[in-house]
């Protein structure tokens, strides 16, 4: 990944990305990794964000 | 007999008990049909035309003998590339996989093989049965039967293409996150994503072992039936009677529940999907069925659980190739699958405990319905070449729960765009209980005649023109 990529990325999504063996995509494929680091982002977001909510509905009829 | 490639696996058992059709004539006129569509549509990866032949003399012989195996003796079927025929490459159309041979039939195929079906080729879909529509891949993306400009849906993309283009009548597909009804919908067939394990596994190369599942694909729902009655386990409840036990008996007094939140708030529709969905509902209840409005657990609830799961187990399957040997991937499948990653064993933990909890309410919403009425995908099938498009309507569609919860769902026709591509809708039924999915199915597909429609793409208008 370019300098600049890199940045983009936390310490953590780091670590994560270097234990996981991903050294090589890293850098041949930086855009693809950081489209990857996003996600999992938006998907941790919206996961936390709904186990910190009530759930709203649960098969009641409408 | 004219017209031997629209025919239905139940009309071709019915003409081989006539003896009007043989194998041998009807793979013959199939292999001509493919030769001439499958240019436009790539909906195979192998095509078997040696063996296919061998077969259909083969079943003619012992047919002809009275030694038939079965309903689906002699009917050609096609098998999605992630399931294992022995002796033929299983590549999950994907540069990874392009020198694996399978040494043994999948379960799926060895029941297929005992009931006489005859094997005619392996089909095309996503890389893995993840990502979209690529062309950085060994194989070229399939295409849309209905408009070989638009995308066919996947990860089934092949088996979809083919059914709706008259190559074949029959196919395996598999299903993790909508991989069977997502082109079922999108190539104006019937697809049936079965209750979780029905079908068994094994021989499948696994995506997310939590979500997969295996299931058939066909042009009307009586023939979903006479698979699943081949496929599925023996021994399950549901097959007792065979899967096609009320496929005559209506809807008449059957209560059917709208998800109308998934498409009309929790994800808003194109108003032609949502126009399809009301029509559904109208026909059902003219014909006798109890419809009302019911809930579930908003679609985002579900989504959130199902992208932890599955990034976590697709990560799990491909770490070691990730690390090894990511240029063998396409992009799409890449940037997918190194999600996985990035999400902790907790996250993933938390994940299958909240999945319990919304397969509790999904079975709760069936203490007060027999069937629930869904989207299918939030929009018709987009230009296959508008990478933007692929990737904001890939996402919006309603059949992701289903995997999660392991309910059986059967995506259905419901009519046509404007633009004349398919639409669908999904219903949903208690576990176990396919026998009344596809009983509403039957019902729905009989009063709207929905399954007799058949596109032409150019080039096979052409060619017919020309033959007439």
């Amino acid at each position: 990944m370019t300098e600049q990529e890199i940045q983009k990325l936390d310490e953590a999504d780091r670590l994560w990305l270097a234990r996981a063996g991903l050294e090589q995509a890293m850098l041949r494929f930086p855009s693809d990794v950081l489209v990857a680091v996003i996600t999992a982002k938006n998907i941790r977001d919206s996961f936390g964000l709904l186990l910190n909510a009530d759930s709203a509905v649960s098969g009641e009829a409408a | 007999m004219t017209d031997l490639h629209w025919l239905t696996a139940t009309d071709i058992g019915a003409a081989y008990k006539r003896r009007s059709l043989s194998p041998v004539e009807l793979v013959t006129s199939l292999l001509q049909r493919i030769e001439r569509t499958e240019p436009q549509l790539n909906a195979f990866i192998q095509i078997d035309p040696q063996s296919a032949m061998e077969a259909a003399r083969v079943a003619g012989n012992e047919l002809d003998s009275g030694r038939s195996l079965g309903p689906l003796h002699g009917v050609p079927v096609g098998i999605k590339d992630i399931i294992d025929i022995a002796g033929l490459p299983t590549t999950c159309h994907s540069r990874i996989m392009l020198d694996n041979v399978a040494t043994a039939d999948a379960v799926v195929v060895s029941r297929l093989r005992a009931a006489g079906a005859i094997f005619m080729g392996k089909m095309a879909l996503h890389e893995f049965g993840i990502g979209g529509p690529a062309y950085d891949l060994p194989f070229p993306p399939a295409r849309n039967p209905w408009n070989p400009q638009h995308q066919p849906g996947g990860s089934s993309s092949g088996c979809g293409a083919a059914l709706g283009s008259g190559m074949l009548p029959i196919a395996i597909g598999t299903d993790t996150g909508g991989s069977i009804r997502n082109p079922a919908g999108h190539c104006g067939i019937v697809g049936l994503k079965p209750t979780y394990d029905l079908i068994p596994r094994h021989g499948l190369f696994p995506l997310s072992f939590t979500l997969d599942h295996v299931g058939p694909m066909a042009r009307s729902v009586p023939d979903l039936a006479l698979l699943m009655d081949t496929i599925a386990s023996p021994t399950l409840p549901a097959s007792d009677r065979g899967f096609g036990a009320d496929l005559n008996r209506g809807v008449r007094g059957l209560k059917i529940g709208i998800v109308r939140q998934f498409h009309e708030s929790d994800m808003v529709a194109s108003q032609e999907i949502t126009a399809a969905i009301d029509e559904v509902s109208r026909v059902l209840q003219r014909d006798g069925a109890i419809v009302r409005d019911i809930r579930l657990p908003l679609l985002q609830e579900f989504s959130a659980v199902q992208r932890v799961i599955f990034h976590a187990e697709s990560w799990a399957v491909h770490s070691k190739w990730l690390a090894e040997r990511p240029e063998d991937y396409s992009g799409i499948s890449r940037r997918k699958l190194i999600t996985g990653a990035l999400l902790s064993a907790g996250h993933y933990v938390q994940a299958q405990e909240r999945r319990c909890r919304l397969i509790r309410a999904v079975d709760d919403a069936f203490h007060d319905v027999d069937i629930l009425l869904t989207a299918n995908s939030m929009d018709p099938a987009c230009e296959i070449d508008d990478e933007h498009a692929c990737t904001r309507t890939y996402s919006r569609h309603a059949r992701s729960p289903f995997n999660l919860t392991g309910h059986p769902a059967l995506a259905v026709m419901a009519g046509l765009s404007q633009d004349a591509l398919p639409l669908s809708v999904q219903f949903i039924g208690r576990t176990h209980d396919e026998v009344t999915v596809l009983r509403t199915g039957a019902a729905y597909e009989r009063a709207t005649r929905s399954m007799q429609r058949h596109p032409q793409p150019a080039s096979v208008h052409a060619n017919e023109t020309e033959a007439a």
